[in-house]
């Protein structure tokens, strides 16, 4: 008996495009185990973005469902969804995660602050320490580097302790080594906190440091 | 619920971070928010004081506080219906009852002899009155003195219990009393005068309904009545003759100025809001990603709502607290200037601070705040993550439309401005709202002397008059002016020509009818008595006790009153004496009455050289009014004037041929100090009378100067925003447009183009809502019938401004972006 | 007037205050049932009512922890029930691994055990034996670490030191090894460079990947170590001229027991790369494998440089 985290039943997102309807996804079954580290990798187009937003709630599919943690999503008001990210999924992106407005520390906490909760001071050190950047809680995300973008966005992401993390393309603008250094971070702090995590690259070598790698195309998940 | 709000704090602080982020849109919309709060606040003050203002000045001017006046007696019946009608606030009475004669130590007194009721005293007297000792008469020797009336009297070191002793007349004759001081009171309006009591008042023959006597002071309950509804009222008085009921002028003026302020700060509004909508509109496109981002995170859209109305709410209270600090020093100083300028003359204008006026700037300056944020509210919290993430700019609605014909670069350049119609809409409606304010702006200044002076008659450059003809007794009168004098002004160089009027009285004996007429008319209107049966006697008799004038026009003049008349008369026949004009001093006159009928006068008491003349027609022309004898006016040429013997010089026309020459006139009133007897010459200068207005025109000037800078400072920081808003959102396509081989130099054109496009829009909606408008505001402020003329230089300059503000701005920030960046950064920026 | 107006906005002001005090009530005793009703229902194990969770309200967070901590306490139970699964495979792949040494050695002691045999016979059977009992031992020793490191129980004497010292402790064990497919070794790493580490296992990982690569790298081959540093991770990459692995393989390798298909007779229990990921991964670091057919293969040691 496995528990999944992530399930997706014939997810199916159409768009209309003139007159054409380009196919986005076409009939996705995703699964992604409890704490496993999922990577999806595919070219530009292959639809791989679009599973991803309709796995965090961020678009509305055509037809199928999506079950995160065992809740369907469908048919969860808007504002709720939001409300739902914000406790259950922690997204990074490849540029502009952070707040421009806020310092590293005050964006790290801004969900849980949105949610009104005390912060949990401890964790948030415990994350920057992993994440190595204790000494720039206080800096503000213009004067960091694109690597510690994407940690404190990492970090970001941890810090509501969701079950789930979404990355879409994290490593995108990054050096190699940087990237190696991002994800690996990635992948033990999403392991120290038993997360599940499934990133999507179109990058062979990040896509191989996951537990399992799912190709795409077309708008349908490959073999391999 | 109260379990639900928990989670406030930190959208107060992401909205101060936000803000302090973007300083410079913070200040931006703070300092537009700052700039609508004081002009409206300002804006307000003036109003508030002047309305204050006015009505104390109108309250002292008349010495009571009261919308119209009944003279000429009262009747029982117009006291009924008066107290029946629910629209009066307060009836008010006062009844001439005497006159003072004669005190032991002054025999020529002028003080009147009043008395009034309660209400009058009480309620409508008592807001002009500065001080007062003692208590109104009760008993019938008892007085209520002013310092003013005492001293004239020779008596000015008396007080409250002080007794003296006064002849006084009544209706019934002269009687000496003692009378005791029962009171002291200063103030403003007529201080000529004694308050008696009731006793005194019953007692004097006098009663509320003689034509001399009664008064009644109605204070309206509504602060404005049109011009129907006045009349509607004194239709429902019924009034007799010699009655009149007079409504204080300054009710429909103050009306006009409210609208005024109102119609101003509509506009204001309207520029701040269209103010804060481009500033927020462009930094919410610019924003966009940032709120998908926000979202992602789970912000939910009604706390971004928040985020972004804790972002107003922080911007709103600073702005108005500190416009309002603002305008409350500002108001010190330009509110009794401008109030002045309006037309108040009081030593001592206080600025009205009214509760009220704080409440409506604000709340004014909310609404605008909130309406103007609307928009970015409902768009900002309504995202779509995606689309967020995702997000170009706004690349408008891919509407199709037809290939259009024409310059390519015209044709892109249309292509734009269609593009976001709504954007391109408010630009050039904010353009051309400051355009169209200063058009009416700097036409009413331009032309506000000349709407609002007082002209001579028939447009004279210089009235010279001779004073000495204003003396009742005929030996006094003396001929300072002659044909030399008329002539030495005419050789003046510089002098167009100069006209005489001169005059003499003559004596119309009793004819019947046409005298009858005469007097019992001018009886009614002028006199206490009715034209009796004695005084008929008397006129029969004595025909040289009520003498008539006869004036001597000239050719000029002659024609202007012509034209006048229903029924023209020949110049032959006037120029020969056959016929004349008479002037109805003022009366209604029936016109069968008069015209055509034949009178005859003669020059002195014997009859033998008696002339005879045709009445031709009635002339209102108040120039004509002599003041002297109770008999008719009658105006025939110069020519038939000199036969008349003793007739005088009595008024000199003078036109330039230049007008307002300062030369001439010098010249002329030094001739004038040269002539012997020139003290008891006046005259009135339409020069003196212009450069009171140009004074008043030049604090109007600065005030609206003031003001067409600050709207249109507004106008052109809307075009500003939304065109370097515009520009940097198009960078991606610009640089495409480069890259698919556009020169910069034409790329520049297309900008241009856009430029002009605005310009022309904006130019367009000005020349015909705009002139519209000012064309109606300035046939409602013209007084004087002056015609509509637009003071092209100054239009012509700010159309020229504007044109070439709209093309360099748009050029000014292309030039920085391309810069910038390389061709092909510019491009990958978007990905 | 006044007074009229003073009451009426008492009167309104209480009717707010007693509202607000009635829904706060409501609020607080609804929260208190809901609790109620959910903490009963996890003691149960059954299911959790569904409802509004997604709510701006306390009880909709309340409830969302109390799902995620319904749903944290579920997997732990599947954890706990996982590893006993986990144990048990590993008793039977144990049995399974040993019983052929075992059954050799059975094999030549019941031979030896034969009076007939010649001397060298005896001899030849003897280092077998012999073979066969290091073999074991060695798969014994082999299979302790494992449990060791599989049941998490043992303690990691992290520290921060010299990377070269444990590199050159692993690269002089495998020399000997090396010298006899004539294979030269070259390593590449700074003097100074430091890493937080345990000795011990670290040299163990690296000396299986060292192994690893003398295994599958044909005499007269090369291994080249190198060091490098990075912001966060310091890389150990071990570069061998072997044959390469396939990329549908790379996965698989660091499976427990997993042995190329072509080398299944060599020597080895395909123990040493999995031992070897598990010792990193201990330590907060992770590894990559790149390689092609042919072409040789590189494996790559990231270690955080701090602790993390």
């Amino acid at each position: 008996m496995k528990q999944w985290m992530v399930k997706t039943e014939n997810l199916k997102k159409y768009y209309k495009l003139g007159n054409h309807t380009v196919k986005a996804l076409d009939g996705v079954n995703f699964l992604a185990e409890d704490g496993e580290f999922v990577s999806i990798i595919g070219k530009s187009g292959s639809g791989k973005s679009t599973l991803l937003h309709l796995i965090g709630g961020l678009d509305t599919p055509t037809e199928g469902k999506v079950w995160i943690g065992g809740r369907e999503l469908s048919g969860i008001h808007r504002e709720k969804l939001a409300v739902f990210r914000r406790r259950n999924i922690g997204f990074i992106f490849q540029n502009y995660n952070l707040v421009p407005d806020l310092n590293v520390y005050e964006n790290i906490i801004l969900p849980s602050e949105l949610d009104g909760a005390p912060v949990d001071e401890d964790l948030v050190e415990e994350v920057l320490c992993c994440l190595k950047l204790q000494d720039k809680r206080e800096a503000m995300p213009n004067t960091l580097s694109g690597g510690q973008q994407q940690r404190a966005a990492i970090a970001r992401a941890l810090v509501m302790k969701p079950l789930l993390v979404l990355a879409d393309e994290p490593t995108g603008n990054l050096d190699t080594e940087t990237s190696h250094d991002v994800i690996g971070l990635l992948k033990t702090m999403a392991k120290r906190f038993q997360q599940t995590l499934v990133v999507i690259t179109h990058d062979q070598d990040i896509a191989q440091m996951a537990d399992r790698i799912i190709h795409m195309r077309d708008g349908k998940i490959g073999k391999g | 619920m109260a379990m639900k709000k928990y989670n406030d704090k930190i959208l107060w602080k992401m909205a101060v971070r936000s803000l302090q982020h973007d300083k410079s849109r913070t200040r931006t919309i703070l300092l537009a928010i700052i700039l609508s709060v004081f002009l409206v606040f300002t804006i307000l003050t003036v109003g508030s004081t002047y309305w204050k203002m006015e009505k104390l000045q109108t309250i002292r001017q008349h010495g009571a506080k009261f919308d119209a006046v009944l003279m000429g007696g009262v009747t029982q019946k117009q006291r009924e219906i008066c107290k029946k009608d629910a629209g009066i606030a307060t009836i008010g009475f006062q009844a001439y009852s005497g006159y003072s004669e004669a005190t032991e130590k002054d025999d020529t007194l002028h003080s009147g002899l009043i008395w009034c009721d309660e209400v009058f005293w009480e309620q409508q007297m008592a807001p002009a009155r500065e001080w007062v000792k003692g208590s109104y008469p009760q008993k019938e020797k008892e007085l209520m003195v002013t310092q003013t009336a005492l001293e004239d009297c020779g008596m000015g070191d008396l007080t409250v219990g002080d007794s003296f002793e006064l002849t006084y007349g009544d209706k019934k004759g002269l009687h000496t009393k003692t009378f005791t001081i029962s009171g002291i009171w200063d103030g403003y309006g007529d201080r000529q005068v004694f308050f008696v009591s009731e006793k005194f008042f019953e007692n004097s023959g006098y009663s509320m309904d003689q034509t001399r006597s009664g008064s009644m002071y109605l204070d309206f309950r509504q602060s404005y009545l049109s011009d129907e509804e006045q009349q509607k009222f004194l239709n429902r008085l019924e009034l007799g003759e010699q009655q009149y009921l007079q409504f204080n002028q300054e009710m429909s003026n103050s009306i006009e100025i409210m609208i005024g302020a109102a119609g101003l700060i509509i506009a204001i509004c309207l520029s701040a809001y269209l103010f804060i909508y481009n500033i927020l509109s462009l930094s919410l496109s610019s924003n966009i990603r940032y709120y998908g981002l926000l979202e992602t995170i789970g912000m939910t859209g009604s706390q971004i709502r928040k985020c972004l109305k804790r972002q107003m709410v922080l911007l709103a209270s600073a702005g108005i607290a500190i416009g309002m600090i603002l305008g409350v020093i500002v108001s010190f100083r330009l509110v009794p200037f401008i109030v002045t300028a309006l037309g108040i003359h009081q030593d001592d204008v206080h600025v009205v601070f009214h509760l009220a006026v704080f409440l409506l700037a604000a709340g004014i300056a909310c609404a605008t705040i909130f309406i103007g944020n609307r928009h970015a509210m409902k768009t900002a919290g309504s995202v779509s993550p995606v689309e967020a993430l995702s997000y170009r700019g706004i690349s408008g609605k891919q509407r199709s439309h037809k290939t259009r014909k024409g310059h390519v670069l015209w044709r892109m350049a249309a292509e734009q401005l269609r593009k976001d119609t709504k954007k391109s809409i408010i630009v050039v409606l904010s353009l051309a709202a400051s355009f169209s304010i200063f058009v009416c702006l700097i036409t009413l200044i331009q032309s506000h002397g000349a709407r609002t002076v007082y002209t001579n008659y028939m447009n004279q450059d210089l009235i010279i008059q001779n004073d000495t003809l204003l003396k009742e007794k005929e030996s006094d009168w003396k001929q300072i002016m002659d044909e030399d004098f008329l002539d030495s002004i005419r050789e003046i160089p510089g002098v167009e020509n100069a006209v005489s009027l001169s005059t003499a009285n003559i004596i119309v004996p009793w004819d019947g009818d046409l005298t009858k007429t005469w007097m019992t008319k001018f009886y009614e209107k002028w006199m206490e008595n009715p034209f009796g049966e004695e005084e008929q006697k008397e006129y029969q008799q004595h025909p040289e006790h009520f003498p008539s004038v006869l004036y001597g026009i000239s050719h000029k003049e002659f024609d202007y009153l012509n034209k006048t008349l229903e029924e023209k008369i020949s110049w032959k026949d006037f120029k020969n004496g056959k016929v004349c004009l008479l002037y109805t001093s003022g009366m209604t006159l029936e016109e069968k009455d008069f015209i055509g009928k034949t009178v005859a006068y003669s020059e002195d008491r014997e009859e033998k050289s008696m002339e005879k003349m045709k009445i031709g027609g009635l002339i209102q022309e108040e120039y004509y009014a002599s003041g002297r004898g109770e008999g008719l006016v009658l105006l025939t040429s110069q020519k038939h004037m000199e036969k008349v013997l003793n007739s005088f010089l009595f008024r000199i026309g003078v036109t330039y041929q230049e007008p307002y020459d300062q030369e001439t006139e010098e010249k002329i009133l030094r001739q004038m100090e040269e002539t012997p007897g020139y003290q008891d010459f006046s005259y009135e200068s339409k020069i003196e009378d212009m450069e009171e207005a140009k004074r008043a025109q030049g604090n109007m000037m600065g005030v609206g100067i003031g003001l067409t800078i600050i709207l249109a400072w507004i106008g052109i920081m809307n075009y500003i925003n939304t065109v370097s808003g515009n520009i940097s959102s198009r960078q991606t396509d610009l640089a495409i447009l480069e890259g698919i081989g556009m020169t910069r130099r034409q790329i520049k054109g297309m900008l241009i183009r856009e430029g002009l496009l605005y310009s022309l829009g904006s130019w367009g909606i000005t020349a015909t809502i705009g002139m519209g408008a000012t064309y109606l505001i300035y046939q409602k402020m013209n007084s004087n019938q002056i015609q509509f003329e637009i003071p092209w230089p100054w239009i012509l300059g700010m159309a020229g401004t504007i044109l070439i503000m709209c093309v360099l701005v748009p050029l000014f920030f292309y030039h920085i972006i391309g810069k910038r960046k390389s061709l092909i950064d510019r491009i990958r920026e978007i990905q | 007037m006044g007074e009229m107006i003073v009451i009426i906005v008492l009167l309104a002001a209480l009717c707010i205050i007693s509202s607000k005090f009635y829904f706060l009530k409501k609020d607080v005793y609804d929260f208190g049932r809901y609790l109620d009703e959910c903490l009963d229902q996890m003691i149960s194990g059954k299911e959790m009512r569904q409802m509004e969770e997604a709510e701006e309200s306390m009880w909709g967070k309340t409830y969302d922890k109390l799902k995620k901590l319904d749903y944290i306490w579920k997997k732990q139970r599947k954890k706990s029930i996982d590893d006993k699964r986990k144990m048990k495979e590993l008793i039977s792949d144990i049995s399974h691994q040993t019983r052929t040494p075992a059954a050799n050695m059975k094999l030549y002691l019941e031979i030896l055990k034969q009076e007939d045999l010649t001397q060298e016979e005896r001899t030849y059977y003897l280092e077998k034996l012999e073979m066969q009992e290091e073999k074991l031992e060695f798969f014994m020793e082999s299979l302790v670490k494992m449990s060791r490191l599989e049941s998490e129980v043992l303690t990691l004497h992290m520290d921060d030191r010299a990377v070269s010292v444990t590199l050159g402790k692993a690269v002089a064990a495998i020399v000997p090894k090396a010298q006899k497919k004539q294979i030269s070794i070259y390593v590449d790493c700074e003097e100074f460079i430091r890493l937080y580490h345990d000795a011990k296992w670290t040299e163990e990982a690296i000396f299986n990947l060292l192994d690893n690569a003398v295994k599958y790298t044909e005499p007269k081959g090369k291994i080249r170590i190198s060091v490098k540093e990075q912001e966060i991770y310091t890389k150990i990459s071990v570069c061998d001229t072997g044959k390469g692995i396939e990329q549908s393989r790379q996965a698989e390798i660091f499976q427990r027991f997993y042995r190329e298909p072509e080398v299944y007779q060599e020597e080895g229990i395909g123990i040493g790369l999995y031992l070897a990921r598990k010792i990193i991964t201990m330590q907060n670091g992770y590894m990559e494998v790149h390689s092609e057919p042919g072409k040789g293969s590189e494996f790559q040691i990231y270690l955080p440089r701090e602790e993390l």
